[in-house]
């Protein structure tokens, strides 16, 4: 038994892969139906009042599910990455494990691979129910856009937990690392309404599919990814910085 | 308008820059080193760093920098008249400790035990000065810990004491204030055992033992772990999750943890206290079975569990260390008793008694029972068992009836 499949089992046998799997591919499902049924849904309610909405296009599959995998989506990933990433939080199982190794770097990095490649997976899932429903339902969407945007929405998720394993190294306990987390993460859109901002910023990656189908070069996600790049080994090196110095 | 500032202002501009500068690297450099209050460093540091000059740093010094003469009223109180062992203690023969620290390398120290002709041993955990305040609480003040190789080491005293602390701090799990720490082992042939030990409720026992010895002693075997299972008496629940353990078992379980890494020191933070009496039999058993073969510090405010397994003992109370040394000689530097049960009459026996020196009252406890105070325990237990057979009496029993706590009691009142 390593850390890695330490980390491993964590994440199976507390069954937290299928939180992140699950709400995914839920809202893997859930955005295309909408986007297709929309109308029909709407009109239902409408009663007597005619209510006009535009013919359904196969983009409409996969915004509802980028909507929804930002916000639901997100707030899972956050939960999530906050339980498995606040290292303290329980001190007794703290010191077993801190006694045992050299620096508190060596149990964040696999803790931090684990949640994130599991975010990922979860991400790609997702992502490839509502791509393949949505070329049922709405019709085809270009592939090049779909995968490289997909590719852009892992990586803002690898900077999502990154964030939140430095919020767990600022605070011992899963709920204070939680509001942390999601502080940082919606301040980041908030920041972006400034337009020479958001270009910068890695929360500009979350909405990628959508911004390449609708036809943006990718090279307008070029600063967002650098920045993005950069903050992620910044984000960890500072949480194992703060770990190392952290009393227990 | 507009473009760089030239000639004198630019020169002013530099100047107030690179004060600026060299204020804010002054200041964090003393952040770094210096005790902090109100807000964790982290935060200070961004006060310093953003907010307006020089408002954030005056902020710093004004509130958030602990004075350094606030600091040494707190840590450098005058010592108490005896936080030194009561009487001086024999050196270690041998080589000298290395210059740079207080115990030689490993491989300098010859692996001697205090049970060799009764020698204490060199000191394979041992502080200097030791220190730790918390906000205006000291902890641990100056302590001065000398654990020989082999040793039992009981670390006694009251709750809140400060052992916790100083097992935290040789740990590693905290950093001291002042002082200096020195091990005689790598870190990781140290195994520390905290006081309520816990796993992640979803490994088997098995596990847990499998990563403790993948994390400190890879090249162990995968018997190491069903030893460690077998010394503890897990071996049927091995593949049980920990979730479902009773607190002794846990406490077994914590054992293990440290055994199977065969570490050099062990360190045991209050082992028996959360345990029933069947658990904390079973623990002080386990504990009485590796003395001798690995250097064991046990902290406990329990001292008839110290007086069962250690061999020597530090006396910590209010964070200052009031006696270190031999349990023997701690028991004899303070007022002894015993128990004695003799066939025969007692009382004769008693009579005399009181006409020895030594003997600071004498008291009849039953037919052929007496319970025999003295102020020097190692003639009493040279002496006694000779004046009973002076008096043709046959011995039944001969026991030491003071325990710990009466010389614990006396060293912290």
């Amino acid at each position: 038994m390593n850390l890695w499949r330490l980390e491993l089992l964590r994440m199976v046998r507390t069954h937290r892969w299928l939180i992140l799997v699950g709400v995914y591919l839920t809202f893997g499902v859930l955005g295309p139906v909408t986007g297709r049924y929309l109308g029909d849904i709407v009109s239902s309610f409408a009663g007597e009042i005619t209510i006009e909405v535009p013919d359904p296009r196969p983009v409409d599959g996969i915004l509802q599910f980028i909507s929804n995998t930002t916000q639901i989506g997100l707030l899972a990933v956050v939960v999530v990455a906050a339980s498995a990433l606040t290292i303290d939080a329980r001190v007794e199982v703290a010191a077993f494990l801190r006694t045992r190794v050299r620096h508190a770097g060596q149990l964040l990095w696999p803790r931090y691979a684990i949640v994130a490649m599991t975010a990922v997976l979860a991400l790609l899932v997702g992502t490839g129910t509502a791509w393949a429903l949505t070329g049922i339902l709405l019709g085809p969407l270009p592939a090049g856009p779909m995968v490289l945007g997909t590719l852009f929405g892992a990586l803002y998720l690898c900077f999502a937990v990154a964030v939140l394993a430095a919020a767990g190294a600022l605070a011992r306990g899963m709920l204070p690392a939680v509001l942390i987390g999601l502080g940082i993460l919606l301040t980041l859109p908030l920041i972006g309404i400034i337009p020479t901002v958001q270009p910068w910023l890695p929360s500009h990656l979350v909405t990628a599919i959508v911004t390449l189908i609708d036809g943006a070069p990718a090279t307008d996600l070029l600063r967002a990814t650098a920045v993005t790049l950069a903050a992620i080994p910044a984000l960890l090196a500072t949480a194992a910085w703060q770990l190392d110095r952290r009393e227990l | 308008m507009g473009g760089w500032p030239q000639g004198p202002l630019l020169w002013v501009l530099i100047g107030v820059g690179a004060l600026v500068l060299i204020v804010d690297i002054v200041l964090l450099l003393d952040l770094r080193r210096t005790e902090v209050r109100h807000l964790p460093r982290w935060a200070w540091a961004l006060i310093i760093l953003l907010v307006s000059f020089p408002i954030g740093e005056i902020i710093y010094v004004v509130v958030g920098r602990v004075p350094t003469a606030e600091r040494r009223d707190r840590v450098l109180p005058p010592p108490p008249a005896h936080a030194t062992p009561l009487e001086p203690r024999e050196q270690p023969a041998g080589p000298a400790p290395a210059v740079d620290g207080l115990v030689p390398p490993v491989a300098e120290v010859p692996d001697r035990s205090v049970h060799d002709a009764g020698r204490p041993a060199e000191a394979v955990v041992a502080t200097a000065q030791l220190s730790k305040v918390y906000g205006d609480t000291v902890a641990l003040d100056r302590v001065d810990l000398a654990v020989p190789r082999g040793a039992t080491y009981g670390l006694i005293g009251p709750n809140g004491a400060g052992k916790t602390t100083m097992l935290s701090i040789l740990a590693g799990l905290r950093h001291p204030s002042s002082g200096e720490i020195h091990l005689g082992v790598d870190r990781r042939r140290v195994a520390v055992l905290v006081d309520t030990p816990l796993f992640e409720p979803w490994l088997t026992a098995r596990e847990i033992l499998d990563l403790a010895r993948n994390l400190v002693a890879p090249d162990l075997g995968g018997d190491s772990v069903a030893a460690a299972l077998t010394e503890v008496g897990l071996t049927e629940a091995a593949d049980r999750r920990s979730g479902g353990f009773s607190r002794g078992m846990l406490q077994r379980l914590g054992i293990a943890t440290c055994l199977v890494g065969n570490p050099d020191v062990l360190m045991l933070d209050e082992p028996s206290s959360a345990l029933d009496p069947g658990g904390r039999r079973e623990v002080l058993d386990l504990i009485g079975r590796l003395a001798g073969r690995t250097t064991i510090v046990l902290s406990t405010h329990i001292l008839a569990d110290v007086q069962q397994v250690c061999d020597v003992v530090g006396v910590i109370d209010q964070g200052r260390l009031r006696y270190q040394g031999p349990i023997a000689d701690l028991l004899a530097r303070t007022s002894s008793a015993y128990s004695l049960h003799v066939r025969g009459d007692a009382a004769v026996l008693g009579d005399r008694l009181r006409g020895e020196s030594w003997v600071t009252r004498v008291e009849l406890l039953g037919p052929g029972r007496l319970r025999v105070v003295t102020d020097d325990a190692s003639r009493a237990e040279h002496d006694l068992p000779r004046m009973v057979a002076e008096q043709q009496l046959s011995l039944v029993s001969f026991n030491p009836a003071t325990d710990l706590e009466t010389a614990f009691l006396e060293l912290t009142r």
